[in-house]
């Protein structure tokens, strides 16, 4: 069993890094922290954790995909409303802010375009995980990393592009 | 990385292949492996350039991450939809619901009602009850929230990680200790402000509130007026310093700010008023920026190394406890004892640019300043003070006034040419805002040390 003390230690570590990881996988905030929050949750009930940061990641994107699919079901169930509520709270956003949203916009829909596995390798990456400790995470094979960082990182940067030039064909 | 081989290459089987220059540019390798990649890349115009591309993709790549970081709260993007499909297409090939628009949010996005957020909702509320059965005072939001993280605490209920709600069990099978870990306090408490933000109080824009002026002392009625003079002439040398250009001019010249009051009205009005106020509004955000004490009073012991060396008439040490600052005009000072009780001396604090500062004593019957440099754990500075009578004695001194003009144009000019940095650049400038010897008394300068120190409850 982890100890209060140990908890503790791992909240302080890594709360930060796992909420930004989560923010950016998901791109809403909120639920990052609640997902963060169970993660610790289920790293008091563990018996023993090896590899403290690769151990909560990757229960972290567990808790993202179980999610996804409970939330995914709920979202079909509502479609029509939604759509209806989408047509009535459609705002034209600040022109100030346009050219950052986009930016933020297109930045996610890049994103999405990955596989998962590419996805939470790159955002554990850029969170500071080493090679070992994705690998670990993700079930790879150590050599497999530098691979599967690679192609998500030209996946992202094609995804990326391309998308800046549908928007700028939209728009002449 | 050593169980990966240096001889991952290409297809064509010549050069090392992407994944490894990666591994290499993200330091994965071994230093042995780490430098037969660089002899080679260092030999091979090829790998030279896929080495160039990788640091392009690899910073490309950062960057386009670090644009998630605007997520604000409550803004998720479909990413159900999207996490699905990505898991579908987990193998690593493109997929995803690209076409999903940022802004899709479901009738449950808009109740902001989810399964983990009712477990949450509930835990916290069971926690908050408990923890008030207990008689304890909820002294800040996080103890709530602590309650739910706090495994020490045996009857506090278990976080149902499935997201069907607090069940029983959990964190009641955890070994009671002690009774709160001020470490995890501190972390949670981080938790919420990221979450909710860091509540920040902010003067409200606009003219401060007038003050009252300071009361006479009733035990000297006779020199009532020439204290009221002395006091007027304080407050509007407090007003006139309040532009970081005026106190970079005399800091220059090290033209006393008890010069005739005639001969630096003039010079001010040459600064013109547009000028004046732009200084002022960047001088008090710029002091903000630097001080980062724009929340709340804030407070500073001083001392003095000299026995029985005193400003105004409140001896040293003392506590000088400083008002947020306000969205024009100074920033108010009042001089407390050691203790915090009030004293009737106050004071204006001016920012001189560069963290120092400049603070007018606004005391009846006295007249002095105190110039404290920057803020390296602790402020040094000097303090002068004296008594009216000499203040009154050096407006009589007339001549020096034409000289002591064109001393401030020529310096007002070089600060101009310099713009506030250059008044940052001269630091602590200490001998700044002294008056000038005087015919009358002496003045006593006195160095003196500022230190931070917690605003005692007055």
């Amino acid at each position: 069993m982890v100890t209060p003390e140990r908890l503790a230690a791992l909240f302080k570590d890594y709360h930060a890094p796992l909420v930004r990881f989560l923010t950016r996988r998901l791109g809403d905030r909120d639920s990052a922290e609640e997902i963060a929050q169970e993660t610790f949750v289920r790293a008091l009930k563990q018996e023993t954790i090896t590899s403290e940061r690769s151990w909560l990641f990757a229960v972290a994107s567990n808790l993202v995909r179980d999610e996804a699919r409970r939330e995914s079901r709920e979202r079909k169930r509502h479609d029509l409303i939604r759509a209806r509520a989408e047509a009535e709270s459609s705002v034209e956003p600040e022109p100030t802010t346009m050219e950052r949203a986009e930016d933020q916009a297109l930045a996610r829909q890049a994103i999405e375009m990955l596989g998962e596995r590419d996805r939470d390798a790159l955002l554990m990456r850029e969170e500071g995980l080493g090679y070992e400790e994705i690998a670990e995470a993700l079930g790879l094979s150590l050599a497999s990393v530098g691979t599967t960082l690679s192609r998500a990182r030209r996946r992202l940067m094609e995804a990326y592009e391309s998308l800046q030039q549908e928007r700028s064909a939209e728009r002449a | 990385m050593t169980d990966r081989p240096m001889d991952a290459t290409d297809a064509a089987g010549e050069h090392p292949d992407e994944g490894l220059i990666h591994a290499w540019l993200d330091e994965a390798l071994d230093a042995a492996e780490s430098e037969r990649l660089a002899a080679h890349v260092r030999e091979c115009p090829v790998c030279q350039e896929r080495v160039a591309e990788a640091r392009g993709l690899i910073a490309g790549a950062s960057r386009i991450v670090a644009a998630l970081d605007d997520a604000p709260a409550g803004s998720r993007a479909g990413w159900a939809q999207n996490a699905v499909s990505g898991a579908a297409t987990a193998a690593g090939g493109a997929g995803g619901d690209s076409a999903t628009p940022v802004t899709d949010r479901s009738l449950w996005r808009w109740l902001r009602v989810t399964p983990a957020r009712a477990a949450l909702a509930a835990t916290i509320l069971v926690a908050l009850g408990i923890t008030l059965t207990q008689g304890r005072l909820a002294d800040d939001s996080a103890k709530p929230m602590a309650s739910v993280f706090n495994p020490q605490r045996a009857d506090a209920p278990a976080f149902d990680s499935a997201g069907e709600g607090a069940g029983a069990g959990g964190l009641a099978r955890s070994e009671r200790v002690a009774a709160r870990d001020p470490l995890l306090d501190s972390a949670v408490a981080r938790n919420l402000e990221l979450s909710q933000g860091r509540r920040v109080l902010k003067a409200v824009p606009g003219q401060p509130l007038p003050q009252a002026p300071p009361t006479p002392s009733p035990a000297a009625p006779a020199e009532l007026d020439s204290r009221a003079v002395v006091a007027g002439r304080a407050e509007s040398q407090a007003r006139r310093e309040i532009t970081g250009a005026v106190a970079a001019d005399r800091a220059r010249v090290g033209i006393a700010r008890d010069a005739p009051a005639s001969d630096v009205v003039s010079a001010d009005r040459e600064a013109g008023a547009q000028s004046s106020a732009t200084a002022k509004t960047a001088d008090v955000a710029q002091l903000s920026r630097e001080t980062g004490n724009d929340v709340g009073i804030t407070c500073l012991r001083v001392e003095s190394a000299e026995p029985g060396a005193s400003w105004g008439e409140q001896t040293f040490p003392m506590v000088l406890a400083v008002d947020p600052a306000p969205a024009s005009g100074a920033r108010g000072v009042a001089v407390l004892t050691t203790a915090g009780a009030p004293t009737p001396a106050r004071g204006s604090w001016i920012g001189l640019g560069g963290d120092s500062v400049s603070i007018i004593l606004r005391r009846i019957g006295y007249a002095g300043s105190m110039v404290l440099g920057p803020d390296r754990g602790a402020r040094a500075g000097v303090a002068v003070s004296s008594p009216a009578s000499a203040q009154l004695e050096q407006v009589a001194v007339g001549e020096a006034a034409p000289q002591a003009r064109s001393r401030a144009d020529g310096a007002r000019a070089e600060a101009r040419k310099a713009a506030a940095p250059s008044a940052a650049a001269t630091p602590p400038a200490a001998t700044a805002t002294q008056p000038s010897a005087p015919a009358g008394p002496p003045v006593r300068q006195l160095r003196v040390t500022a230190r931070a120190t917690t605003c005692p409850t007055r």
